[in-house]
């Protein structure tokens, strides 16, 4: 579904991405793994065009998204979950979740589709007209879930979804991810938790100073002894 | 047609505000203050968009009396020299401020914060350099003299009081007008690129597109204020369009409430009127004008009508609470 070959990036001279190359199939979940500053964030960023690549080629479906504008993204049905939530703390649960559907030109869709993620997050039902800066982080990462998914996507990139959620918080966010998976929507999880995450991954990647250094399948990559002792800490 | 359904099916506090505004001047004899209340009407055009492009879409400006002069010399140009109408000269000062706004708009918006900030008083200052040296066409320091006042069917608008009943329909149309932009779809797609502008981009919105049209905007209704002054006036000079002037447009929206539908309109009241009042302290006076404003950013610091707005709603929940 998502092909990424060799993707180079930089920020002014010095190079981060050197050369990334991952596949995502449909119906997966894909897991990403590293360390700080290893360049995780970064491999999302150039995915969503956010940050423009040097070389490489980024395809989705078959269509070439490489020098795609992010905010063309939505059209090809991906859609991101931004790092710590980046919700719009000033506008209200319902304006947020409007404004995931932006892009789509059919409003009856839109609300239908937000029916929906009020009825799959009761929560946010709850607080449909407070600000979204007022909820707590277990509920602004419900809300940027939601917002992510009012545009239908078929591919949804998560980055770092358990950033600053207590332990059970991380476990909740983790059973949704797999309650979409199961709807059928492929994702790709950036995550600095690698125990959770190769968990849930149904294949990973560990990446290091901008190399992909590992692979494998999620249960593989948690018997390999590199990962365990670098990223599990055992 | 739906939204101009809106605009007439208006709430009954809207209607309450129109009474009292067309009442005033029945009220108020005063010659100075209806004067003042002229200029009150202008600035809060001009600030309406301001309010749009800084409180709701997030981007400084402190150039403002720029696009301001521009509009007002267009005017001025377009009636005097050329010899057209005031209702000609009127709407073509506003599209050309806002054209001009979008050549320049174009390239600053990649700026961000700060940058843009100083960019912006940038652009005013050169205005103002232009409308200074440019002589042949806006007669440079000595002046722009001579405008006249505008006609509407044979009777020349040419008191304040006149005066006054030409401003209250063009600010009441565009209050509802900027109003029913905030909150349509583009509006809320304005205040998410003010709350995050990254997120902003993933939701789908051509976040360079948004801004840029919320600065042609803006530089529109600054065009228009203009033209509204240069015609009041009947004579401009380019030294009423300086930095200072920009200042004060980001201050009147700051002490009323950044980003509030009625910030820019309490704020342009308070400022004018508390300038003229301190006028009693004679040497004293922008001292306590100033002093005045500390305080307000100090202890108000979401304005006066967020401020107030923040205290109602914690009474009415204490009241609920109370209730239950």
């Amino acid at each position: 579904m998502l092909s990424v070959k060799n993707i180079r990036c930089s920020y002014g001279n010095i190079e981060v991405l050197k050369g990334i190359s991952l596949k995502v199939e449909e119906g997966q979940i894909v897991a990403l793994i590293g360390a700080n500053g290893a360049g995780k964030t970064t491999t999302l960023k150039a995915i969503s065009g956010i940050l423009p690549i040097t070389s490489g080629s980024i395809t989705i479906n078959n269509v070439d998204i490489s020098r795609e504008k992010p905010y063309n993204m939505v059209k090809h049905r991906m859609s991101q979950v931004p790092e710590g939530r980046q919700v719009f703390p000033e506008l209200s649960v319902l304006d947020n979740l409007l404004l995931g559907g932006y892009a789509i030109k059919d409003k009856k869709c839109v609300n239908d589709r937000i029916d929906n993620m009020l009825e799959f997050f009761p929560r946010l039902r709850e607080r449909a007209k407070q600000h979204a800066g007022t909820l707590s982080g277990g509920e602004q990462q419900m809300l940027a879930i939601a917002r992510a998914l009012v545009s239908d996507p078929k591919l949804l990139l998560m980055d770092e979804p358990s950033m600053g959620l207590s332990p059970k918080l991380v476990g909740e966010v983790f059973d949704i991810i797999v309650d979409l998976k199961n709807q059928g929507i492929t994702i790709l999880l950036v995550e600095q938790n690698a125990h959770m995450a190769l968990n849930i991954a149904d294949y990973a990647y560990v990446i290091q100073t901008g190399e992909i250094v590992i692979s494998g399948t999620g249960h593989d990559m948690s018997a390999n002894d590199e990962v365990r002792k670098a990223y599990l800490s055992e | 047609m739906k939204k101009i359904a809106d605009l007439l099916t208006l709430k009954k506090p809207s209607i309450i505000w129109i009474i009292i505004l067309v009442t005033i001047p029945f009220v108020v004899k005063s010659v100075y203050y209806l004067h003042l209340m002229n200029y009150v009407l202008i600035l809060i055009i001009l600030t309406l968009g301001l309010n749009l492009l800084t409180g709701f879409t997030g981007q400084i400006s402190i150039g403002h009396a720029g696009f301001y002069g521009i509009g007002a010399y267009v005017s001025a140009y377009l009636s005097v020299t050329m010899g057209l109408s005031f209702w000609i000269a009127f709407p073509i000062s506003g599209i050309i401020t806002a054209f001009i706004g979008y050549l320049i708009g174009k390239p600053i918006l990649k700026l961000k914060g700060a940058y843009l900030s100083i960019a912006s008083i940038g652009i005013g200052e050169i205005t103002r350099l232009v409308l200074i040296n440019w002589t042949k066409v806006t007669h440079g320091a000595e002046g722009f003299k001579g405008i006249p006042s505008p006609v509407f069917f044979g009777i020349a608008i040419d008191n304040d009081l006149k005066y006054y009943y030409l401003l209250v329909p063009i600010v009441i149309i565009i209050y509802f007008l900027i109003n029913s932009l905030i909150d349509s779809e583009a509006g809320r797609a304005f205040r998410a690129i003010r709350d995050e502008e990254i997120a902003a981009e993933f939701m789908g919105i051509n976040v360079a597109k948004m801004k840029l049209m919320s600065f042609i905007i803006s530089s529109f209704l600054a065009g228009i204020a203009g033209s509204l002054l240069a015609h009041m006036d009947g004579y401009l000079s380019p030294f009423s369009f300086s930095f200072t002037q920009s200042v004060s447009f980001l201050m009147m929206i700051l002490a009323g409430g950044l980003g509030y539908k009625w910030g820019p309109i309490i704020g342009v009241f308070l400022l004018t009127f508390a300038k003229e009042w301190f006028r009693f302290f004679n040497e004293y006076q922008l001292i306590i004008y100033g002093l005045m404003l500390v305080l307000i950013i100090m202890f108000m610091p979401k304005g006066i009508y967020g401020s107030f707005k923040e205290i109602f709603l914690k009474l009415m929940r204490r009241r609920n609470e109370d209730a239950r």
